[in-house]
């Protein structure tokens, strides 16, 4: 690893464009975090799992529509267009299998997610080897490559994951009514279906969105990982909702600054890694529900009850 | 009887559900369920597990769909009166390790009138805190609610419903699980409640307490058995039509108290 490339990237002077880049990512692990703590408290995490495999299929036939109509194929907002028609059809597809059949959710997103990640691949080998247009690149939308990204792009993403994260702020008392009691939310006129779908839909965008940095196959940790680490540090949902972010966007900083500084490797496994650390740390030291904090908050009431006891309670 | 209900109804009926029948695919769950619930009283649903108590609340108030029938909230749809009718879910069908506390709980009873933008300040708390003071809690407002016990859960879900200011109160199952001082304390609350002339309507088990309770009831079978006063309608005939021979009379029987 090149150090002062990394402590370049960190303090954004490796370049115009890896700021770009490192800024961008930023601003997706702010929106996978914000949009993923309530995704986590709906107890939906895995749908973005079948959302997010489910996006390979439309990124192929996307690439080959735009090859067919003359162009390399490679046109991201195009690609983006279609990974989301096939993610919602995927989605679609969940929600009819989990209410038209006897079918639990994790099985119906196993089937949708595996049945549309393998036509994707099918579509992607024929596409490699038919050289069809302008193929160089399609493949990082597996794993995530921020190499050769526009600076038009960066900003692109940027912008919409800040979209997706300011939609969730202003939503937050729906999200939350609906995640804690439907049932109460809906007696108050809240539309349970349609909270849902914008869930959904925000859950979708940010998957999208983060398609091209850190590839279909890990983009739903973003979404899951920074709120089940923050879930330690809070018992309350609004500040979950921002510790949550805040370790999304330091993972996004902090991945995309090493793999600016380690040649050819894929962003999205580093991102995931370091979002993965956060996680780590969480759980064993945060002070609300870590495993550390636990057993002290246990071993010191044991103490106090003993010497309770010993100091004449018993005689 | 369908007459003088009818007079009745104009003035004082808080809810009044007519043919309402609802299935579960091709298992019928409701059929053409009557009741009526008057303002300023309270009323008890009670039936056997099955009888589908929580599915005519639930239908009522749209949860679920329903095949037939007309439900009116005072007199109006739903839609038109959502803002004066509080409902309390069973306790159990909310997970309660949920990061919130007791009175972020509250304060949801308050987003109904705040919409989704409005600011919570210190008015809004305080308001909160007087609904919590109204069930004995708000010494444990600032508490992680899943450090509750099932007793105290269920009163802080009754101080959500206080904070809503409703004036027709629809609880399923407020006295389940809950210790016999906390059941008094609730039970005094929601009589006090009806006394204001709110309607205060609860599925409820114990039909041992039916009598000292409540003053309506509905005896419900996935058809209504019966329906009016307690004295009326909360008959030894009538509740073996409803729970069939699983009843000994024993415990039912008519006490003393009521002589």
């Amino acid at each position: 690893m090149d150090v002062t490339a990394f402590i370049d990237a960190l303090t954004f002077q490796a370049g115009y464009n890896t700021a770009i880049v490192a800024i961008g990512a930023i601003f997706l692990g702010w929106a996978g975090g914000t949009v993923g703590t309530f995704l986590l408290l709906r107890r939906r995490s895995l749908v973005s799992d079948a959302l997010s495999h489910a996006t390979l299929p439309g990124v192929a036939i996307a690439f080959l529509i735009m090859a067919a109509a003359g162009g390399t194929g490679r046109y991201l907002p195009g690609l983006l267009l279609g990974a989301a028609a096939s993610a919602l059809a995927g989605l679609a597809v969940v929600e009819w299998l989990t209410r038209r059949t006897r079918l639990h959710a994790d099985a119906a997103i196993g089937a949708v997610l595996s049945s549309f990640f393998g036509l994707g691949v099918v579509l992607l080998t024929v596409i490699q080897s038919a050289q069809i247009g302008q193929q160089a690149g399609i493949g990082s939308f597996l794993l995530g490559s921020t190499s050769g990204m526009l600076r038009s792009e960066a900003i692109t993403l940027a912008a919409l994951a800040a979209l997706c994260a300011l939609t969730v702020v202003f939503l937050r008392r729906t999200l939350t009514l609906v995640a804690f009691d439907e049932t109460f939310a809906a007696t108050t006129g809240v539309s349970i279906r349609r909270a849902d779908l914008a869930l959904m839909l925000l859950v979708l965008a940010v998957t999208v969105t983060g398609l091209r940095v850190v590839g279909l196959v890990l983009v739903i940790a973003l979404v899951i990982i920074p709120p089940v680490a923050a879930r330690f540090w809070t018992e309350r949902v609004g500040r979950m909702m921002v510790i949550s972010g805040i370790i999304g966007a330091a993972s996004g900083f902090l991945g995309t600054a090493l793999s600016a500084s380690i040649p050819d490797l894929p962003t999205g496994p580093i991102i995931v890694l370091v979002a993965a650390t956060a996680f780590l740390v969480s759980m064993l030291l945060a002070p609300a529900r870590g495993v550390f904090a636990n057993l002290r908050r246990a071993r010191r009431y044991a103490r106090a009850f003993r010497a309770g006891l010993a100091s004449g309670e018993g005689a | 009887m369908l007459n003088r209900l009818t007079a009745k109804a104009a003035t004082t009926d808080a809810l009044t559900i007519s043919g309402l029948s609802v299935a579960y695919g091709d298992k019928p769950a409701l059929n053409a369920v009557d009741a009526r619930f008057s303002a300023g009283a309270m009323s008890a649903i009670v039936g056997p597990n099955g009888a589908g108590k929580s599915t005519l609340l639930k239908a009522a108030m749209g949860m679920i769909p329903s095949i037939d029938g007309t439900v009116r909230f005072l007199g109006e749809p739903l839609s038109a009166v959502r803002r004066r009718v509080a409902y309390v879910p069973q306790r159990l069908s909310v997970d309660w390790d949920f990061p919130a506390t007791v009175i972020d709980v509250v304060l949801m009873g308050l987003y109904g009138r705040l919409g989704a933008f409005a600011w919570i300040g210190q008015k809004e708390r305080q308001e909160a805190l007087a609904c919590l003071k109204e069930v004995d809690l708000d010494d444990l407002a600032d508490r992680q609610i899943g450090q509750l016990s099932g007793g105290q859960q269920q009163r802080v879900f009754i101080a959500r419903a206080l904070a809503q200011n409703a004036d027709l109160l629809i609880l399923d199952e407020p006295l389940a699980g809950v210790d016999a001082a906390t059941e008094r304390l609730i039970v005094a609350l929601l009589r006090r409640l009806a006394g204001e002339g709110r309607a205060v309507i609860a599925v409820h088990h114990d039909l041992s307490t039916v009598r000292e309770y409540y003053d309506d009831v509905l005896i419900l079978n996935g058809a209504t058995i019966a329906n009016g006063s307690v004295e009326a309608a909360f008959t030894e005939a009538n509740l073996a039509r409803a729970y069939g021979g699983r009843l000994t009379a024993g415990p039912l029987a008519p006490t003393g108290a009521r002589a």
